[in-house]
């Protein structure tokens, strides 16, 4: 099945939404991520007795977590139960999740998505938190995924608690003057004025939403101002100037000095403006 | 900004540009649903029939085209599971309703379980 029409797919989005949501995981074995998904006293004597009626070779068994050591059992979860204790992790999780959110490792995630679709291939940008929460979030982390093009905004609260702001991609140009992109412009010069020290990151459009709001412009590039149907999408090296290596995070983590970074650029616009007091670490050729 | 090029430079090492601390490299992904009762924790498992003795829970190995792990994990539930304990299909089993093949999941889904 071509992957956009599996991504338009309805059963398959609600079940992305609840892995990406799934706040208990465990991440400590090597290569090896475990979710663990709450279903609650669900019956299964009715389910299996329906299952059975449509002919579904399946066959769904409780089973007591101190009784798993003696089922025969498939290999992933047959290693885990050796090493960690199901019940100690889930309560684990209980207890970080009972602590107040400023006691909490919160992070904000602002999708900029409209409603309207264009095309199947938008419905990538629907998967963003699942991309980004897959990448990134550790265990013990809390992600709150909100949707500025919905009018969804974190409150003051989260905002107090949060140790950074997440801005992906969209398929919106960030300086369209649209209601719901006022607004995010508005948030943002308001965040940039209020919460100064907290951390943001922006990729793509969502650099250019926050250059755009707080006192740069973005753009359309010159080719997509030809053609309105320009969209570039390649792999692309970066030069990087030594500056940004000097930066402490990057100190930490890059053991070199490399003048070009490889990216996967995919886009139309461009930040044409920086903001005041906003430094330029690299370029490529295109914007 | 006017922009250099600096092409003397070392090359570029990726392993050392950024460390796997930093993102997360799952190679597999396995879903445990679970239920607490007051008796204590229970994890579903299930099998290919009611004689099997051999019990599983959804697990796969991440492919390049999953992008990110939550994208295995997905489509370790679908493709094992084929959607039986989605939301709708719980709250059919628990009305008392009978399910039928077309209430699991739309066809091209439960394809991806062949």
């Amino acid at each position: 099945m071509p992957i956009p029409k599996l991504w338009a797919n309805e059963h398959y989005q609600a079940w992305l939404r609840t892995v990406t949501d799934c706040g208990c995981f465990h991440d400590e074995l090597q290569g090896h991520i475990f979710y663990f998904l709450d279903v609650g006293a669900l019956n299964i004597d009715d389910l299996n007795a329906n299952l059975l009626k449509i002919d579904l070779p399946l066959h769904f068994k409780w089973v007591k977590v101190e009784d798993l050591s003696q089922q025969q059992i498939s290999s992933p979860l047959k290693e885990f139960i050796k090493t960690v204790d199901i019940a100690a992790h889930l309560k684990e999780k209980q207890t970080y999740d009972s602590l107040p959110l400023s006691r909490q490792n919160i992070y904000v995630f602002l999708m900029c998505k409209p409603d309207s679709t264009q095309s199947e291939f938008d419905y990538f940008y629907d998967h963003l938190p699942a991309l980004y929460v897959g990448i990134f979030k550790r265990n013990l982390e809390t992600w709150l995924i909100y949707n500025s093009a919905k009018d969804e905004f974190p409150s003051d609260e989260v905002m107090k608690a949060a140790k950074g702001v997440i801005i992906p991609g969209s398929p919106s140009s960030a300086h369209k003057e649209e209601p719901w992109l006022l607004k995010t412009w508005e948030w943002l010069r308001t965040f940039d004025k209020e919460y100064p020290k907290t951390k943001f990151l922006g990729v793509c459009f969502g650099e250019q939403i926050i250059c755009h709001s707080i006192g740069g412009k973005s753009d359309h590039m010159q080719e997509r101002k030809d053609n309105p149907k320009f969209f570039i999408t390649k792999v692309e090296e970066v030069d990087v100037f030594p500056e940004f290596f000097d930066l402490k995070f990057m100190k930490k983590n890059v053991g070199i000095v490399p003048n070009k970074l490889r990216v996967v650029e995919a886009h139309g616009d461009e930040v044409s403006v920086l903001p005041p007091g906003f430094i330029h670490y690299g370029y490529i050729t295109i914007a | 900004m006017e922009a250099t090029n600096r092409k003397d430079s070392p090359t570029i090492d990726a392993s050392k540009l950024c460390p796997v601390t930093e993102f997360n490299e799952f190679k597999h992904a396995t879903v445990l649903f679970y239920s607490q009762r007051t008796d204590g924790l229970y994890i579903l498992l299930f099998s290919t029939n009611s004689d099997d003795k051999s019990l599983s829970v959804p697990s796969a190995a991440y492919e390049g085209y999953d992008s990110a792990i939550t994208f295995t994990a997905t489509r370790a539930i679908v493709s094992q599971t084929k959607g039986v304990l989605s939301p709708n299909i719980l709250k059919k089993i628990a009305e008392g309703q009978a399910i039928t093949k077309d209430d699991l999941i739309f066809p091209e889904v439960l394809a991806l379980s062949i």
